[in-house]
């Protein structure tokens, strides 16, 4: 008897377990004077969250005006997508500072070096670019935010936003 | 860096980012330059293609009427009613002075800039020399003229124009020095440039 009431128990543990298994993390980490915190997000489950979620935040009403700006973009991303792997966008460097817009494979990279410390690092994966687009309701005009987690979900491992500005660093990564 | 001299630049960027469109399916790229003596550079580097789908957004939501692409972006601008110049007169203007020969057709003379836009054979110049180093050097080959000014009514041939500056110059479309800084717009088919 006990060991089905554990097994029972157990059971959406199990559950919960093997979705975050098998689910991308996206884990965001914000180091700042003595302030330290690490929040993992399997995208997984925060899918399922959001299909229980109230209708404010499982659907994102949008300006009908982002409907017409949505096919633009993924024309974009498929011009972007059809550049070669390691094409140099945009490049300034003024005295210490150095801008870098470039791709990399199927990603495009932001990278902004102040030279006194500042330090911005983007990857944006044109994969979920694509996917934040298919998520987009043209007749109800908005998002279904388990769409965009979605998107989110598209993205190779590795840093999506790692920020390092004097004492404070945020860092968002995929793992 | 010289405030005229990145207006100019910027100026032909956007006019590039139009005649680009003409070109967009030679899967060409657009390439500028900025080098400062002090040490500052630009480099950009965009393909056409992408550019083209710019040019079809900033033509349905950015211009609002001012300027007008048409339905679907053939490389004519057609300006709207709240200029001062008619590009009308312009072409007569233009239709007087190509038959006139070689000639000066601006002179200014400020207290710390001078203008001169003038025509040698081919070619109209212009220059701009301010006090101290700032100089703005543009040739521009009689035929790119002729190319922007055809059409009808209030209408420029912007690509046209460029594909032919591109074409008489080796993809070259404008090369500015002010001393400190020089300033490169080009086309050609290499990624980087």
């Amino acid at each position: 008897m006990f060991i089905k009431l554990a097994a029972l128990t157990m059971l959406p543990v199990a559950l919960v377990g093997g979705v975050v298994a098998n689910s991308s993390v996206m884990i965001v980490e914000v180091d700042a004077d003595d302030v330290h915190i690490i929040v993992p997000v399997p995208l997984s489950l925060a899918q399922v969250a959001v299909a229980f979620a109230p209708d404010e935040a499982k659907y994102i009403q949008m300006d009908s005006e982002v409907g017409e700006y949505l096919p633009y973009l993924a024309r974009f991303v498929d011009e972007l997508r059809a550049i070669p792997a390691d094409a140099m966008l945009v490049e300034v460097i003024d005295g210490s500072d150095h801008v870098r817009v470039f791709k990399e494979d199927d990603v495009m990279r932001v990278q902004v070096d102040e030279g006194h410390g500042t330090k911005v690092n983007v990857r944006i994966p044109l994969a979920s670019l694509a996917a934040m687009v298919d998520a987009y309701d043209e007749e109800e005009n908005m998002f279904r935010a388990s769409r965009l987690v979605g998107a989110l979900r598209a993205a190779p491992s590795g840093d999506l936003v790692h920020v390092i500005d004097g004492d404070e660093e945020v860092h968002i990564r995929m793992w | 860096m010289n405030r005229k001299l990145l207006s100019l630049a910027i100026g032909a960027a956007m006019l590039l980012a139009v005649g680009a469109t003409a070109q967009a399916q030679d899967a060409g790229w657009i390439h500028i330059r900025v080098m400062e003596d002090e040490g500052t550079s630009v480099n950009v580097n965009l393909p056409m293609s992408l550019i083209s789908v710019a040019m079809e957004l900033a033509q349905k939501h950015a211009f609002d009427g001012d300027m007008d692409f048409g339905d679907e972006f053939d490389g004519h601008v057609r300006f709207g009613g709240r200029h001062d110049v008619e590009i009308d007169d312009l072409r007569r203007m233009w239709a007087e002075l190509r038959d006139a020969g070689d000639a000066d057709y601006v002179q200014v003379q400020g207290d710390d800039e001078t203008v001169n836009i003038y025509r040698r054979e081919d070619t109209v110049f212009i220059e701009v020399d301010e006090d101290g180093d700032d100089k703005v050097r543009l040739q521009v080959p009689f035929s790119v003229v002729d190319v922007l000014l055809e059409g009808e009514d209030n209408e420029l041939n912007l690509v046209g124009a460029l594909t032919e500056m591109a074409n008489t110059n080796n993809g070259e479309i404008l090369q500015v020095n002010d001393g400190d800084t020089t300033v490169r717009i080009w086309i050609d088919a290499n990624p980087q440039g």
